[in-house]
């Protein structure tokens, strides 16, 4: 995984709670949706994602439960709690000021 | 400012992270297999990925691998980000280190025995040390306890009388509350069998004072000033009634007079002061003609200071306010009774524990108690020296095990609190031992106390205090010897300890080992011969001629003046009729009566000067006994020179024997001539004509040189108390019933004190020497025990660093035996260095040794060798037991080591 692409951090799990709003997943799933979505950008490092799928899970932001993948393997599927989905509102929120300060510090020079 | 909507939410959230970690780790075995189930499909789905990209099966599977990344590295990351994870940690930890000590059984033993010994030393040093200075007394709001006492010249303090307690009861507004006790044997007699028992006289307001509760019935209280009602101690309710609950308001004689018992005191209470006997019954003051007999009237004369008093502060009151009206009560008191009143000021002592304040001050037996405290300590330090020495030797040989280990992904500090818990469960191990031991110390330190006629008031138990520093002290002990293997697990040398060779230490660390092996062999040598040497005196103690014969002879002590309504002649009538009716019984040969016999522990004093119309010496204290004509002849004292007493002694000038030893120093010319007369007790005082001459024997310890020692007539100087000799024909024994039957049919409720062979009466005199053989050897056992585990571990360690060259040598043909002692050389050499520094601290041993010896002299050589050949062996065991388990290496393993 290069270097270059550090998630910065607290935004993994903002990722995984923004692709579970639209449906439940597996974590694979979640992995190559962020990637794909990305376009190749954004690589998550399995011993990262999977820890923080639990610690979420802990948090009561995510369920988990064991269902049936497209492919007809057992899978563990996540989806977003209503705190979830409050935490993600309040953290996309945060998200968007912070980049947009970012962005404002850069285009003024 | 957080809203209280956002902390509610971020209380339910906590509430739900909590929850789930709960139920993560009950179900962690299902988590962990989930975990698998996942990333198992994880690499599945990417390598499906990647051969729909044009990959083959066996190329995507390994790149999905690849790109995973270390599974067993991220379930661990999972694994500690579970909550609870530690406490599955923990009980790994205990597994595995219960596992690796039952692997090393021998290590195991040796360091546990060490511990205990070091943590037992400690517990039982605690338990003692507690009862006699710290513990603070069972009772309410202990900080707030004082004693009242007056203030001798020389500061010292001084029992008060009823009058002045009373001025301070009402003068000092301070104390909430004041009471006062004084304390006396009394004769209870509640089944027809009287014995004498401890007994404290309290005014009315003592229980309610301290803030006590009946165990049954109930306490003196206002009101009780002159009723004859008794409360009993625990002990005593338990010993003399069965623990009868029935007891309560039922009648008992007390010197003769009856009274009720109305209660039972709470079992941890023994009164307020250590170092005195423990009360067994309690009476109220106003009952003093009954339970004092023969006092006079104590409530109402200055002079009549017999009191100690107890005084509690009142609430917000200070210490220094109650000083100060102390003082005004003093100064008001040595103006309006001046001679009545001999007190210099007034004490305010605290009472908060049951240090007896009149016996020193609290401050200095605190003092005492740390010290011992630290001695404690000592033994500690050189137990963890022990033990660390164990365990680093045992580290070397895990070396290889601690690097696979770290190599496999373990972190530092994962193996660190590894070995912490390893330590930890030595520490458990060692204070479990430790327990068994303190209590049997404790139980046997309490046997060591001479023989005396009433239980004393020092209970030193193992209870929830000292169990608590046991524990404590077990932690302490962890971490001190638990801290140099860990440092040097923690060191970063990783390749070095994973080839599992010798670590080149530097060779200070080795020597300051060897040091620390030869100061306590040294220690130890010196021990075991102070403990021999005690041994060898109380042998010969034992055997000495004590001056008198001790066989086929009992001895008891009889108290009539205790007995209500016995004046002086009806005292000497039953006096006359004890001995008239046992010189009767059959198989008596003779009845004699005495102030004190020898070497029972008693002994007055007196002051005799020589010379004829005035004093020619300067005072000579002699020990004093009173004794009945028959005296000599029954106690079979021989008479050198002159005559006994006889009957016709009672009229005309006092007439005395003294011993050699006190004629020598009367007349040191020699001749003492017919009817010498000396002065006694003081110049001018009594002329006494001296008509025998006793040969000397020892009177107060064996093995003391003779003192000088005067016998007076009993008739003609009563003493209350006296000691009645029975001398028999044959066995004495047997007689021990009969004669305690015709004292109580002479007087019902006389208590008869101490009815046993004259030899037990006299072993009091053998304690000292006893206590000092016995503490002695205890002492050496440990000393001993610790140096043979320090040279156990000097071996030990040896034995690891060098495994390899023993294994070469083994395979290039050296003989077992050649390695074994090549290893157990390592180990003898500070012993021998410590046996020769021991002797000759022995042998430098001040010549202040030999005043408390007796019979042998200080550098004895039977002892002096005896102890170093003792010790020896024992270095030899210890020594002997690593090695011989390093020389039988399999030679193929040792040098695998490599």
């Amino acid at each position: 995984m290069p270097g270059n692409n550090e998630l910065l951090h607290g935004t993994l799990e903002l990722l995984i709670l923004r692709v579970l709003r639209a449906s439940a997943l597996h974590g694979w799933g979640i992995s190559k949706h962020i990637r794909e979505v990305s376009r190749d950008t954004l690589q998550i490092n399995q011993g990262s994602l999977y820890p923080a799928l639990y610690r979420l899970e802990r948090q009561g932001m995510i369920a988990a439960e064991w269902g049936t993948s497209d492919e007809g393997r057992r899978a563990k599927f996540y989806t977003i709690t209503p705190v979830g989905r409050t935490q993600l509102a309040t953290e996309e929120t945060e998200w968007r000021r912070f980049a947009l300060a970012i962005e404002l510090v850069l285009t003024s020079a | 400012m957080i809203s209280p909507s956002k902390r509610r939410r971020g209380v339910v959230l906590s509430i739900i992270y909590i929850s789930t970690g709960i139920r993560q780790w009950l179900d962690r075995r299902r988590f962990e297999r989930d975990m698998d189930d996942e990333m198992r499909f994880h690499i599945d789905m990417e390598a499906r990925d990647l051969v729909s990209s044009g990959l083959s099966a066996d190329d995507a599977r390994a790149r999905a691998l690849a790109t995973f990344g270390g599974q067993a590295r991220f379930k661990e990351q999972a694994r500690l980000d579970l909550p609870l994870h530690w406490l599955s940690d923990l009980r790994d930890d205990l597994r595995y280190a219960l596992r690796s000590l039952r692997r090393t059984p021998v290590f195991t033993a040796v360091a546990v025995l060490a511990l205990g010994i070091g943590i037992s030393a400690n517990t039982t040093l605690f338990g003692l040390a507690d009862a006699a200075a710290f513990r603070p007394l069972d009772v309410r709001d202990p900080d707030r306890l004082y004693a009242v006492a007056g203030r001798q010249n020389d500061g010292s303090p001084l029992t008060l009388s009823y009058p002045t307690y009373q001025d301070i009861r009402g003068g000092v507004p301070a104390f909430a509350d004041v009471a006062a006790f004084t304390e006396r044997m009394v004769s209870v007699n509640s089944d027809g069998t009287p014995v004498g028992a401890w007994g404290a006289h309290t005014t009315d307001n003592y229980f309610t004072l301290l803030g006590l509760r009946a165990v049954a019935g109930r306490l003196t209280r206002s009101g009780d000033h002159d009723t004859p009602v008794t409360v009993l101690s625990h002990a005593f309710w338990r010993t003399h009634f069965g623990s009868d609950p029935a007891i309560v308001g039922k009648a008992i004689r007390v010197n003769g007079a009856p009274f009720t018992v109305i209660g039972v005191a709470p079992p941890a209470f023994s009164g307020t002061r250590l170092f005195t006997f423990a009360p067994a019954l309690w009476f109220p003051i106003g009952m003093h003609a009954q339970t004092l007999p023969g006092s006079g009237d104590l409530l109402h004369f200055r002079e009549r200071g017999r009191f100690h008093l107890l005084a509690r502060l009142g609430g917000g009151a200070r210490a220094e306010s109650a000083r100060q009206q102390l003082g005004a009560i003093a100064d008001q008191l040595a103006r309006e009774h001046r001679g009545a009143y001999g007190e210099s000021g007034l004490l305010l002592l605290s009472n908060r524990t049951a240090i007896n304040p009149w016996l020193a001050p609290p401050e200095r037996l605190k003092m005492i108690g740390l010290l011992s405290l630290a001695g404690g300590w000592l033994v500690l330090l050189i137990a963890c020296a022990d033990v660390a020495n164990l365990l680093l030797a045992r580290m070397t040989t895990r070396g290889r095990e601690i690097a696979t280990r770290l190599a496999l992904g373990a972190s530092r500090g994962r193996l660190a609190r590894q070995f912490l818990t390893e330590s930890a469960v030595l520490a458990a191990l060692g204070a479990a031992a430790a327990v068994p031991i303190a209590m049997v110390a404790l139980r046997a330190s309490q046997g060591l106390a001479p023989p005396l006629d009433f239980a004393p008031a020092f209970s030193p138990v193992l209870d929830g205090r000292s169990l608590a520093v046991t524990v404590g002290i077990a932690l302490a002990s962890a971490v001190l010897f638990g801290l140099a293997p860990l440092l040097h697990a923690l060191s970063p040398d990783l390749a070095r300890m994973f080839r599992g060779g010798p670590d080149n230490q530097k060779p200070a660390t080795n020597r300051s080992r060897q040091v620390l092996v030869v100061a306590q062999v040294a220690t130890s040598v010196v021990v075991l011969a102070v403990a021999g040497l005690f041994a060898r005196s109380l042998d010969a103690a034992r055997r000495i001629d004590v001056g008198f014969d001790t066989a086929r002879a009992i001895a008891f002590s009889v108290d009539p003046s205790l007995l209500v309504g016995y004046d002086q002649p009806r005292v000497d009538e039953l006096y006359r009729r004890i001995e008239a009716s046992l010189g009767e019984l059959p198989g008596v040969q003779s009845v004699a009566r005495a102030s004190s016999i020898p070497l029972d522990g008693t002994t007055w004093t007196a002051r005799i000067f020589a010379g004829e119309a005035v004093p020619t010496t300067q005072a000579i204290v002699a020990d004093c006994f009173f004794v009945s004509p028959s005296y000599f002849t029954t106690l079979g004292v021989a008479v050198a020179q002159g005559r006994p007493f006889s009957p016709a002694d009672t009229a005309g000038m006092e007439r005395v024997l003294v011993n050699e030893t006190l004629a020598r120093r009367l007349w040191p010319s020699g001749t003492m001539g017919g009817g010498a007369r000396v002065w006694l007790d003081s110049v001018g005082g009594s002329r006494v004509e001296v008509i025998g001459v006793v040969r000397s024997h020892t009177s107060r310890q064996l093995g003391d040189r003779p003192r000088a020692l005067v016998w007076r007539s009993l008739e003609r100087n009563r003493v209350s108390r006296t000691t009645v000799i029975v001398r028999a024909t044959g066995d004495a024994e047997p007689l021990i019933p009969g004669v305690r039957r015709t004292i109580q049919t002479l007087a019902p409720d006389l208590a008869v004190v101490g009815l046993r062979p004259l030899r037990e009466h006299i072993a009091v005199a053998y304690s000292a020497a006893e206590s000092a053989a016995i503490g002695g050897s205890v002492l050496g056992v440990v000393a001993s025990l610790l140096a043979a585990a320090g040279i156990f571990g000097v071996v030990a360690y040896t034995v690891s660093r060098r495994a390899r060259e023993m294994g070469i040598r083994s395979a290039l043909g050296a003989r077992t035996s050649h390695l074994v002692a090549l290893m157990v050389r390592s180990g003898l050499r500070p012993t021998a260095v410590g046996i020769l520094a021991g002797l000759g601290i022995a042998l430098a041993m001040p010549g202040g040794m030999s005043a408390i010896l007796y019979g042998v002299s200080p550098r004895d050589p039977v002892v002096l060798v005896g102890a170093s050949v003792l010790f020896f062996i024992v270095a030899a065991v210890a020594a002997l037991i690593p090695a011989w388990r390093g020389a039988r290496v399999d030679p193929r393993r040792a040098l695998q080591l490599d």
